[in-house]
């Protein structure tokens, strides 16, 4: 069930996966961002099903990093994705 | 009346270009002549058609997303260019405003880049292939794509590969094969070093950087795409007014990412030397 209150990438952006990473075209389709392989994993977790948390371990148990850790560098990350216009409000 | 048609060969896909003024028709002859030359004249059945007409066009009735029409002025004349991309058939109206010595020189270059934009339109809607501004050898049935930006070595790699097949130094179409492999070819257009109409296996995508060491560096398909989306022919073309609601950015980025998949890609920093092709071969 989609939950409004979980990060969810924009509907309206053209993205795709392709060898693990993620590239994106902007609405007006001439930017694009590249994201690396972990920015890539986490963007095919925003789809409004997944929370922070959820996330996180996720991540955490698919890099072998400390969720805690992975919290903090994912709140950055999510901020940065906002301040690009990729994330709903 | 439409004279004599001329049937032009690139990527295995034919074109008919015809005349309804035998004055255009003499002089573009200059030009098929080079064509033919280099192996690009066939004959056959034409999958495109381009008219060439003394008379400007009028725009289509309505707006319609598969008919791609221009105006635009050229110095010493005023041309349209219109083109049914469902049917893959053009016309240019070209109308000589005042006659000077490059007049002539103007109306083949419009009709060249005119056949290349076709051929484009072709390739991008059918989901096989497209144009790469770079240089494309041959080394017996293997092919190799140099790409970059101009002034990056380009031509400097077609010269420093003899006796290797220059396809192209400017460029090359990277198609699908029926066999599903991925085949380079040349093309006529607007090389230091003239074109050749041949298509190989495509064994790698080089990305060019000069430098005082040969370097090669393995690059994802990803960032392979996104280069090519910013440098190659077709996202120059794309910034025409009234492509993009043909050629859509999401569907060049799709063919590119399908063209690339087993295609292997570098990044290469190479010496004004041949021995690059040692750094290549030992890949």
């Amino acid at each position: 069930m989609e939950n409004k209150r979980n990060p969810m990438r924009k509907q309206d952006l053209v993205w795709r996966e392709v060898d693990g990473e993620v590239v994106i075209l902007t609405s007006d389709n001439k930017l694009m961002h590249v994201l690396n392989d972990v920015g890539s994993r986490i963007w095919t977790l925003l789809d409004g099903e997944h929370d922070l948390a959820a996330i996180a371990a996720i991540i955490s148990t698919e890099y072998g990093e400390a969720e805690d850790t992975i919290k903090k560098d994912l709140v950055e990350h999510l901020e940065k994705l906002r301040q690009l216009n990729l994330l709903e409000e | 009346m439409i004279t004599k048609q001329q049937i032009i060969e690139i990527g295995e896909v034919l074109c008919s270009i015809g005349f309804e003024n035998g004055f255009f028709q003499n002089e573009f002859k200059l030009i098929l002549a080079d064509y033919d030359r280099c192996g690009f004249c066939a004959e056959g059945m034409p999958e495109i058609t381009i008219v060439v007409k003394e008379a400007l066009l009028s725009p289509p009735l309505k707006s319609n997303n598969t008919i791609f029409y221009q105006s635009m002025e050229y110095d010493s004349i005023d041309a349209t260019l219109l083109f049914d991309t469902k049917r893959f058939k053009g016309e240019i109206g070209v109308a000589i405003k005042r006659g000077d010595k490059f007049t002539i020189v103007r109306i083949s270059e419009l009709i060249e880049t005119f056949i290349c934009n076709a051929y484009i339109f072709y390739f991008f809607l059918n989901g096989i292939g497209t144009f790469i501004h770079s240089c494309g050898i041959a080394d017996g049935e293997k092919g190799y794509v140099f790409t970059g930006p101009s002034e990056e070595g380009k031509s400097t790699i077609a010269k420093l590969s003899y006796p290797k097949t220059v396809l192209s130094d400017e460029l090359v179409l990277l198609r699908k094969s029926n066999n599903g492999r991925k085949k380079v070819y040349g093309t006529p257009f607007n090389g230091k070093l003239e074109g050749i109409n041949r298509g190989v296996d495509c064994k790698g995508i080089y990305f060019i950087e000069k430098n005082n060491t040969n370097e090669i560096i393995p690059i994802s398909r990803m960032s392979a795409v996104v280069a090519l989306m910013k440098e190659g022919v077709t996202g120059g073309f794309m910034s025409i007014d009234g492509i993009q609601r043909i050629c859509t950015a999401p569907g060049y980025l799709s063919l590119l990412t399908e063209l690339l998949e087993g295609v292997p890609r570098y990044k290469m920093r190479f010496t004004r030397d041949s021995s690059f092709w040692e750094a290549i071969d030992g890949k």
